[in-house]
């Protein structure tokens, strides 16, 4: 699929060599801009290799002054050794979207300080401590009062100011080339999110044997299969709005009054549910992973309800933050819907209506595509696999896939995210 | 909206000058391809200009031993003179997309010979008399027996064989990115297509004092209005497959057996139902204007029936071929529908189904988008301004913009063409 991966004399030809903890700081030490970022202190420095993705090497840096995270991507899926090649520009494909999405929301979005493009290296803001990865404080039991109002910020905005809601076609087209260019990240979610779940392939694997059958009727649900195709060939085909690409509790860090979002490098023009979909589906599968960390001190009943709140109070923020920017912005560049046509107050609102309504399908749609393949597919969720009775893990899976299952194929008929969550509380143990 | 024209001197610093008569005989003679088009024979040279669009310079050129017809963009649209400026880039996605769609369909696309970045400028094969303009040849009501046939298989072949169905995603984005930058024709559409109409525009015209109403009610319809916002934002955002991009009847040029396909400067990654309505609502714009042709001679009803049969099996035609195509090359390189998914001949055929209903309600919501515009807005068609007398052509217009509103709004109710057929006819005097 990819080219063979570089050889290392072909990868310095290009002027790209990865990074140790040594050879880091002498390159920051030769970089003004990450210097300033750690206060011209780079003297004594302290390095720490946090990377737990799959794909990069991330470094925390530390001065007695400053702090920055450098991230570096490797020519090749780290876990996977050299064996999977995914080039190195979704290093620029990432700080592109850290450079817009920071520009548009920029209390949600880290800082870039520094991109190299040869050495495939991103110098950003250091999220410091106390935040953490949002998965983890989901696995924990943790409420975040602000998350949903943040996180509708952030999709808001990201999503309206990258749309022709805002930009003129020749703006739009101009960056739906330009992120044509991160085709290869966008072939790794075609496959593991589009694919994969929905037949035999030796990168599935799911809690066996108590999930086999389960495993096996996704691959024989025709109905399922028929509603795939068509979210596939959106995300390939629709270039709505600049996406995050990869929106899961993994990419979002947290404190109870910080949300910040990172990893965007799957971004690319394509449809807004999918950034939507990403974020509210790691919800459901963090609900449905809670009865998995029940325990006598703690039975998580009061924390299902707050994740239903947030699911709830994330759509329907975003709703009201995303029309409110498109009455704010309706008389200005965008040419979606020029004002000379959507004329009157009750024409324009019901142009809203009906577009919201369609992101809403289209967010059900994508959202339990990726609970599904969380399930069956290759990569799954810390929230089910660090449940460690694969017996008490199982069910939780299971209720979790047979909600994406119907969501997916009914999404059409829910008419509000209450309707959902009410589809979602019924689901309960058998 | 577009950049201002350059000067002549900042064109010519760019290697562009704009050629007449007598300097493009020179070029010919400095260029070795296009000599060979001409049998090498380049001393006694006929050149005869015949652009009758807005865009750009055609000369036919006849030698002893060959003949071949060259285009040359000109940096704004000529019948505007300077004030609309409009990039001469246009000739290269034109090259580009009849050197593709020619490769994949050479039966109905004129071969390029000679394609000069620089100048704007394309040298291809002269589609020779008798061919006319099929739009001419509705007009004066002859039948053209291959038509659909020809037609289907074009639009079949160009569009399966640049869709997904065919092609990886790294080609196809690759070829996406190619064609963004064609974006200013696109825009061209954008405005005159899904927005103008729909609106108070000094471009818009019509037959006036007859369709002062019909022209207002479009401006005031709000279901119109919610649908043209869905097919606009499709025609920007869904990069489906190479399309045409302006498949109207004056981009065919006829014989009784042949059928060639010309202009696709338009051509850009768009909806597939973009190029399908725009031929199929191009064919029932001229339905609708027969009746302004007829006369003791000839009542056109014959016609009338020939250019619905035409239409119907247009599209059947193509659905035919389309999903042939996708049969015979479903263990391809697509990707859209791996056979490791679609692992059964009837989830392959529901499949194929869903996405063919889905192609036909596309097709008729952009065919009915393209005939509207063509009444009340910038550009009409010959079909009706040929009626001299404006009742008659009015009458004409209004079942048209009647007909094409209603296919419009109620499009996804239509099961098959064979509705589409019944209800056209259903609009009489």
């Amino acid at each position: 699929m990819a080219a063979p991966a570089a050889t290392a004399a072909e990868l310095e030809a290009q002027g790209f060599r990865p990074l140790d903890e040594a050879s880091l700081v002498a390159y920051i030490r030769a970089t003004p801009a990450l210097a300033a970022s750690l206060g011209g202190r780079v003297d004594a420095l302290e390095v720490k290799e946090v990377g737990d993705g799959n794909l990069n090497f991330v470094y925390i840096v530390l001065s007695e002054a400053g702090s920055v995270v450098v991230k570096q991507a490797l020519p090749y899926i780290r876990c996977e050794g050299d064996s999977w090649p995914m080039t190195r520009e979704r290093a620029y494909f990432e700080a592109s979207a850290l450079q817009e999405h920071g520009r548009l929301c920029p209390d949600h979005v880290p800082e870039v300080y520094h991109f190299d493009r040869a050495m495939s290296l991103i110098g950003m803001r250091y999220i410091k401590p106390p935040h953490i990865i949002l998965r983890k404080g989901l696995i924990a039991g943790v409420q975040y009062p602000l998350l949903a109002e943040h996180m509708a910020e952030y999709m808001a905005r990201t999503l309206f100011f990258t749309s022709l809601l805002y930009n003129s076609t020749t703006d739009h087209k101009k960056r739906v080339a330009q992120y044509c260019g991160n085709v290869e990240l966008c072939r790794l979610t075609e496959q593991v999110v589009f694919s994969d779940p929905y037949m035999v392939s030796k990168f599935n694997h799911w809690t066996s044997p108590f999930l086999d059958k389960d495993a096996e009727s996704v691959r024989e649900d025709d109905g399922l299969k028929l509603e795939i195709a068509e979210l596939k060939s959106i995300f390939i085909e629709r270039a709505q709005s600049l996406i995050h690409g990869d929106l899961h509790t993994g990419s979002i860090m947290v404190t109870t009054d910080s949300t910040q979002v990172i990893d965007p490098e799957f971004a690319f023009y394509g449809p807004m549910g999918y950034d939507i979909g990403a974020f509210l589906g790691n919800l459901i599968l963090a609900y449905f992973a809670q009865d998995g960390h029940a325990d006598q001190a703690n039975d998580r009943k009061d924390y299902k309800e707050w994740i239903l709140k947030t699911i709830e109070e994330s759509w329907n923020l975003f709703q009201q933050k995303f029309v409110g920017l498109w009455n704010k912005h309706k008389v200005g560049n965008g040419e979606a819907y020029l004002p000379a046509i959507y004329n009157n107050p009750e024409l324009l609102s019901v142009a809203q209506k009906k577009y919201m309504t369609s992101l809403f399908h289209d967010s059900l749609g994508f959202g339990s595509a990726k609970m599904i393949r969380r399930i069956v597919g290759i990569a799954h969720v810390e929230d089910f696999d660090s449940i460690e009775d694969a017996s008490k893990r199982a069910p939780c899976e299971r209720r979790a896939l047979d909600c994406a299952k119907a969501i997916l194929k009914g999404r059409r008929q829910f008419e509000s995210i209450e309707q959902v969550i009410a589809h979602v509380r019924s689901i309960t143990h058998d």
